[in-house]
């Protein structure tokens, strides 16, 4: 008779995946959903965006203070895991959020939050991954997703260009992390992250060779999902070419489970590389600070200018990688999350400003908002002194942790380095609020009316002000999240 | 192994790979003679019969005028691919020949058990031919391409579609095969069928009989699925072919038909088994290929009986009524072997519990 | 001794059906090429004794992946010559990437890593092993977390493909079959007094 047994007990180690299951079960709920709710309802949506809230509650409810561990080691869920997932719920939902008004008049819009969420449950899976096949196969869920969602509007011509430069660099740079996971797999015969760690902690010295050229690969690869420089040429075609709200949420969520990921190999796997991956970081970094705040100043697109800063910010992201320690870890953490309600903000304004023909994306667009709507213009320009890194806004400390962290790791003449291109970079922040004050209307304006995007702009405003006074809570919030990892 | 035994298992080889190969190719030319016959009897007319007694020679004429035919290659045409795409076509189709089983011998009790008649008795069989069937696309494309002409690119396109289309369902049809028999190897699911009629895999999947059989039509091409070589594209993919690399193709397509009507039978027929254990007693190539010739009867009826799906019709058919089927089936198969209760009745198929 | 005979003509092919792939003038042939590559491929793959590995490859890509790449080139007009234009401009640097890369490899590949002392004997294994069966067994176990997230890129994978092509022509007729199916013949069919 049957004889059937389940491979691991069933329930204790599925509820694990609890967060997963339920965004996954959902996405293809409402991909079914969609095709019975009227045209232009948007029942799917508010779904979607509910979907992330449940994960959410899921993720918070199985939080303890010991790391869960399902699937014969494959799955992880830590400390660290729940807070980069947390951030990732933020990031999609707000996303969703941004979608609602501008994405309305497209024809199977249904399929858009559909895909929205199986990026989020990639995204997921590889912020809990500790081995290369959990990442790898969650990397590409959540790549493919996105670059389906760049090319959403497929009648607007730029939107095609940019998803197919974006899928053919994506693609490329997924077999290059390919190839370096085969090196690396080929010295210690484990996908495991701790386990390989451990194996190249005692490698006999004839192995360097293979194992550099496998590090250097998976660099390379992860570089450019994050948009590191010489990696980052995708980066601004795809923003600009991209569905606005799809802009927003690629160049937050994805950064941030690329960091955690990046994080992961550094602390678990390249511990005993530490020297080497440095100077190959330090090199990097200083490429992509110098590429991304010095081409910024070029654009006249918004969005284009938003590109290249987050290439900015990524290497300065990278200072807390380079450092290597626990406080740079929390560092990075700190940046992630201050970075992403910033973006989400400017790219709400963005996003209300679109009109009929002219979407507010050009720089020139932005002149003489204060006067119309001064609201706008005031949280434009508290997101721009914050990308800046003025004092006393949240990206100000996200920064200064950062920054202070390198410091104690011994890196402070990349710190000066920083330093002065950050201050380069406050030129071009600044230039927006110039024209948002200074200059005269020159077209008329006219703004989408939306009430949770307006709530949208309003609370990342208000935290970025709070988080700028009192950043201590998410210092220890970050600190503890660490907890396990380093 | 001393060079002596290698010589000689190489001749073993050559000699096995005859005894299939040469009769396929006497059979491919008989089959055009019956299908002849058999269409002409079905329309009330005489078909071939002025060659030979009762037409008996026509096939070895047609060979004849095909063979002393010149072979014409097109000025633009791609030469290489041109003349390579026939034997793309016909290769496929005679290789997937080699994991097939014939039967069971024991050599008239010289061998203490039975051994298999297949010239490679491979685990995987089943995947084997489906990759190897899988090939002969190539040969359809490459001619449509090479051709360098409009009507055969259409017709090699389609052709492509169609075959694409229904191997899809065809795998998944071949899956809960898989799923009862427990087995990829093809003498293994003959042997799970053991016991007579009842025990074969036509009765629990009898709808996936008719998907892997009407799919293996629609695979090789023939009516009602010829869309391929219909009169619109005149005569499809081997519009510019002529003589003897016109011969290959249906060479090849009789060839792969052959192959379809012998897999139906193993798959769900139950291979060289009898229908009542006690018919056993005949030997079981016999009732193989007595079952295969039904089904190539079949085919040919088709042909005379339908009319030709058009082309959205039978991509409609592929996708949209297979593909949910077979599925369908999985699951239907899946629920009966894993739920207790309901497995008892499934039981009795189900060789590797 | 056969075994090291088929290796390399195996290893050998598919490293030269590799170059004609990059170098080959038509199109069409560097299509020829991979596939003739992913044969060989697969029979390195039959020399390991994993023939389900060898067989899934031939099924996958050169019954269906391939054919697809085939449709592709066959339907875009790819002009070799212009392809071909930024050449110069570019070697340079490809050239320096594509050196420095060498030398990496080949030191990677010369260290004592992947030398034959460092690699465990491997003997082939008996006919009882059925290694679908194995490859079955470990695939629904220890990783079957990525083989069901593996599940879901093809889902969304099949998504976005529709996502992405399809449009509604309204110049396009559809025929609906269950009406057609459901049709009586007072619809269709009236009897007139002549």
């Amino acid at each position: 008779m049957a004889n059937v047994t389940f491979p691991f007990p069933f329930p204790d180690h599925l509820i694990t995946l609890m967060p997963e299951m339920i965004v996954a079960i959902m996405a293809m709920f409402l991909l079914l959903f969609d095709v019975f709710v009227a045209k232009g309802s948007k029942t799917t949506a508010y779904l979607a965006i509910a979907t992330t809230v449940a994960a959410g509650v899921a993720t918070w409810s199985l939080q303890g203070p010991d790391p869960l561990v399902a699937f014969y080691g494959f799955f992880v869920f830590d400390s660290f895991a729940v807070f980069s997932k947390f951030l990732i719920y933020v990031a999609t939902a707000l996303g969703m959020i941004l979608s609602l008004e501008y994405m309305k008049n497209e024809k199977h819009i249904g399929e858009y939050y559909v895909l929205m969420l199986f990026a989020m449950l990639g995204m997921m899976l590889m912020v809990s991954s500790n081995n290369f096949v959990t990442m790898y196969l969650g990397l590409e869920l959540m790549a493919l997703c996105v670059y389906v969602l760049v090319a959403y509007q497929r009648e607007v011509l730029r939107a095609n260009e940019a998803a197919l430069k974006y899928f053919i660099l994506g693609a490329l740079s997924s077999g290059m992390l390919l190839y370096g996971i085969t090196f690396l797999y080929g010295v210690t015969g484990s996908f495991d992250f701790a386990v390989m760690g451990e194996k190249l902690a005692h490698a006999e010295g004839d192995a360097t060779a293979a194992v550099m050229l496998g590090m250097v690969f998976l660099i390379a690869g992860l570089g450019f999902k994050v948009s590191m420089a010489p990696f980052h040429m995708w980066t601004p075609d795809a923003y600009e070419g991209a569905p606005t709200p799809v802009t927003a949420f690629m160049s937050v969520a994805p950064k941030v489970a690329g960091f955690v990921i990046f994080m992961r190999i550094v602390a678990d796997l390249l511990p005993a590389l530490q020297h080497e991956y440095q100077s190959i970081l330090i090199g990097v970094a200083v490429l992509t600070i110098a590429v991304g705040n010095l081409a910024a100043i070029a654009q006249r697109n918004i969005k284009r200018m938003l590109a290249y800063s987050t290439v900015g910010h990524v290497g300065f992201i990278m200072m807390g990688l380079i450092a290597g320690s626990p406080a740079g870890f929390s560092g990075i953490l700190v940046y992630l999350s201050i970075y992403l309600v910033m973006t989400m903000g400017v790219f709400a304004v963005i996003i209300l400003m679109r009109r009929e023909g002219i979407q507010g994306e050009l720089l020139d667009d932005f002149a003489g908002l204060s006067k119309v709507r001064p609201g706008y213009a005031l949280a434009m320009g508290l997101f721009m002194f914050s990308m800046a890194g003025i004092p006393f806004l949240g990206g100000f400390w996200a920064k200064y942790v950062v920054f202070m962290a390198a410091v104690e790791a011994g890196h402070l003449y990349l710190v000066l380095y920083a330093l002065l291109f950050s201050a380069v970079g406050a030129f071009y922040y600044l230039r927006v609020v110039k024209y948002i004050y200074f200059d005269e209307e020159r077209v008329a304006f006219n703004f989408i009316e939306s009430r949770p995007m307006q709530a949208t702009v309003f609370v990342t405003a208000v935290t970025i002000v709070f988080l700028g006074l009192f950043p201590d809570a998410l210092f220890e919030l970050c600190r503890q999240a660490l907890v396990g990892l380093v | 192994m001393t060079p002596i035994d290698m010589a000689i298992q190489a001749g073993i080889w050559a000699l096995e790979i005859l005894a299939i190969a040469a009769p396929v190719a006497l059979s491919v030319a008989y089959i055009t003679y019956f299908e002849r016959r058999i269409i002409g009897w079905v329309q009330v007319r005489q078909g071939c019969n002025r060659v030979g007694p009762a037409g008996l020679l026509q096939p070895l004429a047609d060979g004849l005028k095909l063979f002393l035919k010149e072979t014409i290659i097109p000025a633009r045409a791609n030469k290489l691919l041109f003349v390579g795409a026939p034997l793309m076509s016909l290769v496929p189709a005679l290789i997937a020949f080699a994991v097939v089983p014939f039967g069971e011998t024991s050599l008239f009790g010289i061998w203490d058990t039975p051994h298999v008649m297949a010239i490679s008795n491979l685990n995987m069989g089943l995947l084997y031919v489906m990759a190897i069937s899988s090939l002969s696309i190539y040969g359809v494309l490459m001619a449509g391409w090479a051709s360098n002409s409009k009507y055969p690119i259409i017709g090699s396109i389609r052709s492509t579609c169609q075959m694409i289309s229904y191997e899809i369902a065809m795998g998944f049809g071949l899956v809960t095969v898989m799923m009862l028999a427990g087995s990829l190897n093809l003498s293994d699911i003959v042997h799970a069928q053991a016991g007579g009629i009842l025990h074969w895999y036509m009765i629990p999947l009898f709808p996936m009989l008719i998907v892997y059989f009407i799919s293996g039509c629609a695979e090789v091409g023939r009516t009602p699925f010829d869309l391929t070589e219909t009169e619109e594209l005149v005569s499809g993919y081997h519009t510019e072919y002529s003589g003897m690399w016109f011969a290959t193709f249906s060479l090849a397509e009789y060839g792969a038909m052959i192959l379809i009507s012998l897999m139906t039978s193993i798959l769900f027929l139950g291979g060289w088994y009898a229908p009542i254990p006690a018919l056993d007693i005949i030997p079981g190539t016999v009732w193989l290929l007595g079952k295969s010739a039904f089904l190539i009867f079949v085919f040919i009826w088709f042909r005379a009986t339908f009319p030709r799906y058009r082309y959205d019709q039978m991509m409609r058919l592929g996708w949209k009524i297979f593909l949910p089927w077979t599925l369908g089936w999985i699951f239907v198969v899946g629920l009966f072997i894993y739920t207790p209760g309901l497995d008892s009745i499934i039981d009795f198929w189900l060789a590797w519990r | 001794m056969l075994e090291t005979a088929f290796f390399y003509m195996f290893g050998g092919m598919s490293v030269l059906s590799g170059m004609g792939v990059v170098l080959a003038r038509n199109t069409m042939h560097s299509v020829m090429f991979l596939i003739f590559c992913f044969f060989n491929a697969s029979g390195l793959f039959f020399l390991l004794d994993a023939e389900f590995l060898g067989i899934i490859l031939i099924l996958i890509y050169v019954g269906a992946v391939m054919v697809l790449f085939m449709f592709v080139i066959m339907m875009l007009e790819v002009n070799a010559a212009k392809l071909r234009e930024g050449f110069l401009q570019y070697l340079p640097l490809g050239g320096m990437i594509a050196v420095v890369l060498m030398i990496e490899f080949i030191a990677a590949s010369s260290s004592g890593v992947f030398a034959e002392s460092a690699m465990g004997a491997v003997t082939h294994m008996g006919q009882e092993v059925n290694n679908t069966k194995e490859i079955g067994q470990i695939l629904y176990t220890r990783y079957l977390l990525g083989f069901e997230i593996a599940a879901i890129i093809l889902l969304v994978a099949l998504i976005g493909a529709v996502v992405l092509t399809i449009r509604e022509r309204k110049d396009a007729k559809y025929q609906n079959m269950s009406a057609q199916v459901k049709v009586r013949r007072e619809d269709r069919v009236r009897k007139v007094s002549m």
